[in-house]
């Protein structure tokens, strides 16, 4: 039997394309052991293979990494982080908070405190305890609050920076088997084809990531958090979807004339305007606006800055006018239905304390983009953070979405182990992270670029359906809660 | 490399879509694994050699048996189940620890019945020597070029083609775990067979905590609508005539079997697809697919024979939700 089983091997072998395949020898009936010589030239020996290698060591890929050693489960994997220029494992706080800032979910602190990261984080960044959102074309507004959800906190502002260090510093300590390559510019890449089947120029079924440095390393799955200009995604193929808004976000910081615990976010015709809590007493602002706006905001001094974010806070609603009659008796009938009046309601107003002026940097700004991967996995490939899909940061939720994929990647590479399995099967990838995600991160785009798309248009019709809409959900508190809750949480 | 067959070979034939072995020993353990189905096993044609046309169908099998949607993805789909039952009972087996990343380290497992390859080399993965065996020289090939696309995989398993009941005639044995799943419902007398597989267990004081599993389909109304009205004929995911209904066992049949090999079934739990993503899970009814983990008479008390918490579903011989007809 050993002389057919040697062809079968041998035709199995080369359509699944391993150069140099040879049968073993062996005397027993149908031995065809050995298998080590199936692939003699350029093999690889089993210390050299990488169980993970994550392409990219800013926040998501670092907490990545930081997830997989602070699991006992997946602790042995043997991780690499790499990335192109050398990243900071510590953070020391500047006297002004940086420009990038994020507001950081509850459900992104649960990923924070597997990871290890959190009470470094906590220690630095400042808490929001009420959010505030509310219209500039009509009366209305929503105002959550942390105690109605039983928290004391609705999550914290946390400046870039100091989450992406404070995530390497956990992967680091975590006594997991995790190296940082950097500076390492990953050159070129060898993934099976969809079906799984071996890259022709590999002698075995793996990964390979050839760096400018001559290294080839091998990996079982390669996790790319390389951010929105992804060079994995494009070196594997795959495409994305999406549209620029025509838009940038100016970012700046501010001191107000009274500290505050709320953030804030008011939409204006032109586009949202956020004013944020952060580290010493101060606000971060992130603007969304017209190219033109955000050159002028750029050029504006110290002072005149603070009074644009006044005049954009404070003015009065433009009155609605036209078209109000329909609207306004469609909201009464959605009103009764859920046994409320059209009105505000559910915690009062709160006036935004005044900005003072500008402190720290002068405001940058930087064009706003909906992307999306078309597909998130391939065998030995997952796309993780804006890899995956770079969202308007209206409401914070890009580095949230990014930790929400950081934690059910984790996730799943916790079931490969423990079931035995490949951690690069793109079927385990598909089920346990690609589908749960992909339905968090569609939800949420859709739900951003909505909004977006429906507070820009200001036709008046609109603008009144903007007003009524957030006094009736603000008026409605289970309504109101559940809405907060999927945008808290982030990745339900 | 042209080399010629040095004894007998079974061919594949050319009319059926998957290789047949032959009957290999006294009992019957052929294709495995919806590989093929009773009524197109084989007579082997002595001396014939193989068709490279045969063997580029046996490329073709190559990519199926691992292909995420081909006709073996529900299988892909059972095996972390099976899996993470195979690391619980081990573990309370052993008295070793089941949270551990590799909990079988150091085991020598055997694999009867492996097909492709999917079950050994999870059971590698958990860090077990594992030996996998099948009857079907097609899918042993197969088995061996996947193993060698993963050098850690590689090191950690053999294949072989040969049945059980030869396998342990050569004087093979000492595994501190074998396992047969979906094995059970194809073999002639499974009676035979299970006392083929205590055989290979390796002695009591080698290996004190040694455990035969078995996974396998309970013959009620239940199975027959699941495994043979649905999976052959509705969703046609594996060829018809792959299961025979009669040919299926009951826990209280593995019981009786088990005593009569010297082995106490100790405790056992189903699988059914009820996971997220319709991801098979362990459940506590065994009336459709159960996997039980069998152990020396001698190594577990009469009436103290308790599996551990996690297995749930079954007491010895008195399986929930056994057969209902
Ligand atoms: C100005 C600005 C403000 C934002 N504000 C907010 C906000 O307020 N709230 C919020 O939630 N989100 C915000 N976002 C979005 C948020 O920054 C991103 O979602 C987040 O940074 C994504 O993290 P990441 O780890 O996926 O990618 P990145 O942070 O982009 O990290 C990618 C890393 O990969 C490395 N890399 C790139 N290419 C290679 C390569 N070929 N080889 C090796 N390494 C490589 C890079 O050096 C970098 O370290 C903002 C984005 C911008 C641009």
């Amino acid at each position: 039997m050993n002389g057919a089983v040697r062809r079968l091997a041998r035709s199995a072998l080369s359509s699944l394309a391993f150069p140099s395949a040879q049968a073993c020898p062996g005397s027993a009936p149908g031995v065809i052991t050995s298998l080590r010589a199936l692939s003699a030239a350029r093999s690889v020996s089993p210390d050299e293979c990488y169980d993970v290698v994550i392409v990219g060591g800013g926040m998501v890929g670092a907490a990545v990494a930081a997830l997989l050693g602070g699991n006992r489960m997946t602790q042995q994997m043997r991780v690499a982080v790499l990335d192109v220029k050398p990243q900071p494992l510590s953070f020391t706080p500047a006297p002004v908070p940086g420009l990038r800032v994020s507001t950081i979910t509850p459900g992104s602190i649960g990923v924070l405190k597997a990871a290890g990261a959190w009470e470094e984080v906590e220690a630095l960044s400042a808490p929001f305890v009420d959010m505030q959102v509310w219209d500039a074309a009509a009366p209305g507004h929503i105002r959550w609050s942390a105690r109605d959800l039983g928290e004391e906190r609705m999550g914290v502002v946390a400046e870039n920076p100091l989450l992406q260090a404070s995530l390497l510093r956990a992967a680091q300590r975590s006594g997991g088997r995790t190296e940082f390559l950097w500076p390492a510019e990953l050159r070129g890449l060898r993934l099976p084809d969809e079906q799984g089947r071996p890259h022709p120029g590999c002698s075995h079924g793996l990964a390979e990531l050839d760096l400018a440095d001559g290294r080839t390393l091998v990996a079982r799955l390669v996790v790319a958090a390389d951010g929105s200009a992804s060079r994995v995604r494009q070196m594997a193929g795959l495409r994305t979807w999406g549209w620029g808004y025509g838009q940038r976000g100016v970012v700046a910081t501010v001191s107000t004339a009274e500290p505050h615990v709320t953030a804030f976010q008011r939409f204006l015709p032109t586009g949202p305007l956020a004013l944020l809590p952060v580290r010493g007493g101060l606000s971060s602002i992130v603007w969304s606006t017209t190219p033109e706006a955000a050159a002028a905001l750029e050029a504006l001094g110290p002072r005149e800055f603070a009074a644009a974010v006044n005049k954009a806070l404070l003015d009065p609603p433009a009155s609605a006018a036209s078209g109000f009659a329909p609207v306004s008796s469609l909201a009464e009938a959605l009103g009764r239905m859920v046994g409320a009046g059209a009105g505000g309601g559910g915690g009062g107003w709160r006036e935004p304390p005044r900005a003072v002026e500008l402190v720290g940097s002068s405001p940058k700004s930087f064009p706003l983009q909906l992307k999306q991967a078309g597909r998130f996995v391939l065998p030995r490939l997952a796309l993780v953070g804006d890899a995956a899909h770079a969202v308007h940061p209206l409401a914070g939720q890009g580095v949230n979405l990014g930790l929400g994929d950081a934690g059910a990647l984790a996730e799943a590479l916790r079931g490969a182990v423990a079931g035995g399995s490949d951690p690069g099967d793109a079927r385990l990838l598909g089920e346990a992270y690609e589908a749960p995600r992909r339905r968090a991160v569609l939800a949420m785009t859709a739900a951003m670029d909505g909004v977006k798309r429906a507070f820009a248009v200001q036709a008046p019709p609109f603008a009144a359906v903007r007003g009524l809409g957030l006094g009736l959900i603000n008026a409605v508190g289970p309504v109101r809660n559940g809405i907060m809750n999927y945008a808290m949480m982030g990745n339900t | 490399m042209a080399l010629r067959p040095s004894r007998p070979v079974q061919p594949a034939t050319r009319r059926l879509r998957a290789p047949a072995p032959p009957p290999p020993g006294p009992i019957l353990a052929p294709l495995r694994r919806f590989l093929a189905s009773p009524s197109t096993a084989a007579s082997p044609a002595a001396g014939a050699s193989v068709d490279p046309r045969e063997a580029a169908k046996f490329g073709a099998l190559a990519a199926s048996w691992w292909s995420p949607s081909g006709p073996f993805a529900p299988l892909h789909a059972l095996n972390p189940a099976r899996v993470r039952f195979v690391r619980e009972s081990l573990a309370a087996c052993r008295g070793g620890d089941a949270g551990a990343p590799e909990p079988l380290k150091g085991l020598r497992v055997l694999d009867v019945g492996c097909g492709g390859g999917v079950l050994s080399e999870s059971l590698a993965r958990l860090g077990a020597s594992v030996t996998g065996i099948d009857v079907a020289a097609a899918s042993v090939a197969v088995a061996a070029a996947h193993a060698g696309g993963d050098p850690l995989v590689a090191g950690r398993v053999s294949y072989r083609c040969i049945s059980a009941e030869d396998l342990a005639a050569s004087g093979t044995g000492g595994f501190d775990a074998v396992i047969a799943s979906e094995v059970l419902e194809h073999v002639r007398r499974p009676h035979d067979f299970l006392a083929v597989l205590a055989s290979l267990l390796a002695p009591p004081e080698a290996s004190p905590g040694a455990a035969v599993i078995i996974s396998t389909i309970n013959r009620t109304p239940a199975a027959w609508a699941f495994a043979i009205a649905g999976a052959e004929y509705v969703a046609r995911v594996v060829p018809p005539g792959t299961h025979s209904f009669k040919k299926f066992v009951t826990p209280q049949e593995l019981a009786i079997m088990a005593d009569a090999s010297g082995l106490k079934l100790w405790h056992a739990s189903g699988m059914a697809p009820l996971g997220p993503g319709g991801a098979w899970a362990l459940t506590g009814a065994l009336d459709v697919n159960y996997i039980a983990t069998l152990r020396r008479a001698g190594e577990v008390q009469a009436g103290g024979a308790e599996g551990p918490g996690a297995g749930p579903g079954a007491e010895a011989g008195a399986g929930a939700g056994a057969e209902r007809q």
